[in-house]
């Protein structure tokens, strides 16, 4: 199920959430097969994945793609110390425990929960991220549906 | 599920959407959240994971070693560092609230004009630094003295203070300090005993037996951490041996409860019998050297202290008196602490010196009482020089650094009528304090926790502190503005080049750094009594109390003892162990001497004395001698020493008192036990094995054991769990409704006769039982019976029916009655490990599950189990006295396994056959000296 249609809304409502870089996931993730822990360095280390950082970003497009205007407008941010910022899609409520690696260390592809991120030029939530859409995957795998895994 | 096809989830989702007035929407009304990535991530920061920076604690000038717990670059939880000789990993109520005193909604976040002002002018760092040096400037030019009076400094910081008077063209001394810790007697009471060492550091895990000498060291007096530590020690070493504690003074203070006799002379009359022991003492031959005619000396000075005379004045018969001397010279070594504020009268310095002749004849100094060798320290003015110095207006600039000279100490008073002498007053401060208002310029310092320094507790010891993050507000330190003036002046020469910062990092290796400090043999000197000590022992009479005057008693608490209170939230909110009284003062009086003056709990009671008066409510206490008033040291500056005669009067009825007493007395409900010997076996109830319910299946059992012998009531536990687990703080008046949120409650009793009370102090947490009453109950099963053990509570699911909380016979779940706001910056104080909770939700101890969860994650990482001793919730880290240890019971070998097997451990009404997972060890209460 997709369920973009709120994400869209938002993001009409949040000018800066259109985008103001237009990051491209299919590029990044589909046409140059980047790995998604080459970015998200923290997916299997930590309990959350990770936005790489400015500097990270530019480590690459210090020399890639420098021509054109939405690198040029990353350039200038960094050049003045600042981060682009990005809308979050997978929001957690606060009273969510979620560990990130201990997902990635059992094998699990990211595609699993966020979807075909390499062919999204824009990301989309793909998972209703409710309680029941956690638990039918647990059932399934047959791993612990215990109340106090997930809820702190 | 029942028989028509729909289950309870079923029918609260249909109720929600037949409601469907009601926004559930969802997403669409959610705020669009941004993620703010690092420009340049920080090195080694493992998002989610905490990281922790070792520094010191200046909540008080003890100088225990911390270890921060930051999330994300802030800090959000002290802990103790176990590698510092101080406090060895445990951390008081008061350093667990430097968390909030860092996100303080009301700490300054820049330079302030204030003197003069109605409301202090807010100025930019370049407008307060331009003050100043004009300030500085003009206070030299006119030939003025700059002096500068400081909170304890003994590091780099006071050294830096000197220099820079000295390069200002000033005297080094002209640096006063006030240290709300400090004794006034202690100084003077040293010179006369043994030729002015400094004060000497205690071994209380040494010792065999104590005797305090009104002295509090388990509420507040001395060294908070390391005085209740040092106690624990001794009573695990000497328990089975018959240790003694004794404690002398007319209040049954904590500490006072924890002894295992309470002795209560008549007012001033502490000094006869601590000179009756030297008396014996002596007789019994001096164990330390004594020259012939030092003791010829003392002898005839101490001829009149029998026991029999002693037993006139002070109401102790003889025989009690000479039971005490035999048990503390049959001990060796023993040792004898104080005075404290409680019985330190006017004969305060007689007291004190006696106190250390005892020590030196019982052998005790160099044992129990150790004296360091250490450099002299360099000349400084005492506050009464400052005062004079001020008073001839002869202080042309005075800089002030987080000392409240105007807010408490003894020269508060003169010191405020002569403030106007000064022309020019700057105060280093994190909050605007009394004296900080009465500055012509505020310059707001970085917090403790985010700051460089270095603490030397004594030789040996010196704690390093570093910043936990970075400054949250645009504060400056102290030391940068001062050098930074006395550049602008161009009398920059003789001080460091560059900032304080890389000064301390210059001086510190990265390991002594990531240890907490450079610790080390210390280093000891021996000392002599000089031949006529006997001098300094006489004594001025101690008024008598009669007619409506009272003899004051003084004690130390969390909440006044560094100044007038009112300053941190928690240690408002937390109640005074004894009393239970939160967000406020008060008077102890006992029952008789109440109803002598028609006051009961609660009335509001006015305290006269020469030079001053204070309105406070009236608390009857029967732990407080008849003829006396009792109230907390350091609540108004300016009180005076006890044994004076005050006035009390009722001023009227009262609101009603925050305060968390239930009712005071066991009345045979056997909740906080005691047994004899630490051997006896606690009579445990028949309790038959039954259940409606199949028992459980545990994977694990987490549990607890608290050992209540250790257990001294000092609320470090709460303070702890307030900051991990983001348990709001009520105010005084939802506390006075019985809304306090604290998830432990720290049970006080008062059993036995009024003549003869006897205190007994019960944390009680959540018992997470095995046959759970709220379990059963709750209607949408947000608490279950988790499979290690756990009673667990599920938040988002609670629905507010409290029928938990009223079927838990420990009472130990709290309400939310209210959303409590979380004002910007106080928010970051949160942590991010522990969900906020919301108006109409229940909830209660979790044993910490955040700590569980993050032990279980990395065992299960690491591919082994959890180890025992790997999860300590935030109580059990904290306490002082080591009182709390926590693991799975159902492995035999671990910690908490062999306590609950312990012969003194029992459950809270077993008989209920809730099978709790909270143990209690009895406490020791030898019979015939209860």
């Amino acid at each position: 199920m997709v369920v973009s249609g709120c994400n869209s809304a938002r993001a009409a409502e949040d000018p800066a959430a259109a985008g103001d870089i237009p990051f491209d996931h299919t590029i990044h993730a589909g046409e140059l097969g980047m790995e998604c822990l080459a970015c998200h360095t923290f997916a299997d280390k930590a309990t959350v994945a990770g936005i790489p950082s400015a500097s990270k970003c530019m480590g690459c497009h210090r020399f890639a793609a420098t021509d054109k205007a939405p690198i040029k407008k990353l350039a200038a941010l960094v050049e003045q110390g600042k981060a682009p910022t990005w809308r979050k899609d997978y929001a957690l409520a606060d009273h969510v425990y979620f560990s990130h690696r201990m997902h990635v260390r059992t094998g699990l592809a990211c595609q699993t929960c966020h979807g075909p991120v390499e062919t999204m030029k824009q990301v989309q939530r793909v998972s209703s991220l409710e309680m029941g859409w956690c638990l039918e995957c647990h059932k399934q795998r047959q791993v612990s549906v215990d109340c106090l895994v997930c809820h702190k | 599920m029942d028989a028509s096809g729909i289950g309870r989830r079923k029918f609260i989702g249909s109720a929600i959407v037949a409601g469907a007035a009601a926004p559930v929407a969802g997403c669409a009304e959610k705020a669009v959240k941004r993620i703010i990535p690092y420009v340049v991530p920080p090195e080694d920061v493992v998002p989610g994971e905490a990281r922790f920076y070792r520094t010191v604690c200046r909540a008080c000038p003890a100088g225990c070693g911390l270890s921060v717990r930051t999330r994300e670059g802030r800090a959000v939880k002290v802990e103790g560092n176990p590698d510092h000789p101080v406090n060895r990993g445990a951390v008081c109520a008061r350093g667990q609230g430097a968390i909030f005193d860092l996100y303080d909604v009301e700490r300054l976040r820049e330079p302030r004009a204030a003197r003069g002002r109605a409301s202090a002018e807010k100025l930019s760092w370049e407008a307060a630094e331009r003050a100043l040096v004009e300030g500085l400037k003009k206070a030299l030019e006119g030939g003025k003295k700059v002096a500068i009076a400081s909170r304890p400094e003994p590091g780099s910081l006071g050294s830096l203070f000197r220099s820079w008077l000295t390069a200002l063209g000033q005297d080094a001394s002209q640096l006063a300090t006030l240290d709300p810790l400090a004794d006034p007697w202690s100084t003077p009471a040293l010179a006369a005993a043994f030729g002015a060492p400094d004060a000497p550091a205690y071994q209380l895990g040494a010792a065999k037996m104590i005797l305090s000498v009104g002295a509090d060291f388990l509420d507040g007096w001395g060294s908070p951490v390391e005085m209740p530590h040092g106690f624990s020690e001794m009573r695990q070493r000497t328990r089975a041996e018959d240790g003694r504690f004794v404690y002398l003074g007319p209040r049954l203070s904590a500490t006072a409860s924890a002894a295992d006799q309470w002795l209560a002379p008549a007012p001033g009359s502490e000094l006869d019998v601590v000179l009756c022991l030297a008396r014996a003492a002596l007789a019994a031959g001096p164990k330390a050297e004594l020259a012939p005619a030092a003791a010829d000396g003392l002898r005839s000075a101490l001829e009149p202290y029998t026991a029999e005379s002693v037993e006139r004045r002070s109401g102790i018969s003889a025989g009690e008196i000479q039971k005490l001397a035999e048990s503390f010279l049959g001990a060796s070594p023993s040792l004898c602490l104080g005075p404290g504020p409680a019985v330190a009268t006017r004969n305060g310095v007689a007291l004190a010196t006696a106190v250390h002749l005892l020590n030196y004849l019982s052998g005790n100094v160099g044992q129990t009482v150790l004296f360091h060798e250490r450099e002299a320290a360099p000349a400084a003015w005492t506050l009464e020089e400052l005062a004079r110095a001020v008073e001839a207006g002869e202080v042309g600039a005075l800089i002030v650094h987080h000392a409240d000279l105007l807010g408490m100490g003894p020269l508060a008073a003169r010191l405020r009528a002569a403030w106007a002498k000064v022309p020019f007053v700057a105060a280093f401060a994190n909050r605007l304090d009394e004296t900080a208002r009465a500055a012509d310029l505020v310059l707001a310092d970085h917090h403790f926790l985010e700051a460089w320094g270095d603490l030397p507790v004594r030789p040996g010891v010196l704690g390093l502190q570093q910043p936990a993050m970075v400054p949250l507000h645009p504060t400056r330190p102290a030391a940068d503005v001062l050098l930074a003036a006395a550049r602008k002046l161009e009398k920059g020469a003789g001080l460091p080049e560059g900032d304080f910062a890389s000064f301390i990092r210059g001086k510190a290796t990265p390991s002594e750094l990531e240890k907490g400090g450079r610790f080390s043999a210390e280093p000891l000197r021996t000392v002599a009594l000089p031949e006529r000590v006997q001098e300094a022992l006489a004594a001025k009479p101690t008024p008598t109390p009669d007619g409506g005057m009272l003899s004051l008693v003084l004690f130390p608490t969390l909440r006044y003892q560094l100044g007038p209170g009112g300053a941190n939230a928690l240690l408002e909110e937390i109640p005074d162990p004894v009393s239970t009284i939160c967000w406020s003062g008060w008077v102890e009086l006992h029952p008789e001497t109440a109803e002598q003056l028609s006051l009961a709990t609660g009335d509001r009671a006015t305290v006269k004395w020469e030079g001053g008066t204070i309105e406070l409510p009236a608390w009857v206490y029967p732990g407080v001698r008849r003829g006396m008033a009792a109230l907390p040291a350091g609540i108004v500056a300016g009180l005076p020493a006890a044994g004076t005669l005050v006035q009390l009067a009722k001023a009227g009825p009262g609101k009603q008192l925050a305060r968390t007493e239930g009712s005071p007395r066991q009345l045979d409900r056997m909740l906080a036990r005691e047994v004899p010997t630490v051997r006896s076996e606690v009579p445990k109830p028949h309790v038959p094995k039954r259940s409606m319910y199949p028992e459980h299946a545990h994977k694990r059992r987490w549990a607890m054991a608290v050992d209540l012998d250790r257990c001294t009531g000092c609320s470090a536990c709460m303070a702890a769990c307030y900051v991990e687990n983001n348990t709001p703080v009520v105010g005084p008046t939802d506390v006075a409704h019985g809304r306090e949120m604290s998830w432990i409650r720290m049970d006080r009793f008062i059993d036995g006769p009024d003549e003869r009370p006897r205190l007994s102090f019960l944390p009680v947490m959540c018992q997470q039982c095995c046959n759970a009453p709220c379990e059963g109950v709750c209607p949408v099963y947000v608490t279950y019976h988790h499979h290690e053990g756990l009673n667990a509570q599920i938040y988002n699911r609670c629905v507010g029916t409290r029928y938990c909380e009223n079927n838990c016979p420990y009472h130990a779940r709290r309400f939310n009655w209210w959303n409590y706001p979380h004002p910007e910056p106080s928010h970051l104080a949160l942590n991010p490990d522990v969900t906020v909770r919301e108006r109409g939700i229940t909830e209660k101890c979790s044993f910490c599950i955040q700590r569980i969860r993050s032990a279980e994650e990395h065992a299960k990482l690491e591919g082994r189990p959890v180890r025992d001793g790997e999860v300590v919730p935030a109580c059990a880290q904290t306490c002082p006295t080591q009182a709390i240890v926590f693991g799975d019971i159902r492995d035999g070998a671990s910690g908490v396994a062999k306590v609950a097997a312990d012969p003194r451990a029992y459950r809270m009404m077993e008989q209920l056959n809730a099978e709790p997972g909270v143990y209690y060890l009895a406490r020791v209460r030898p019979e015939d000296k209860a």
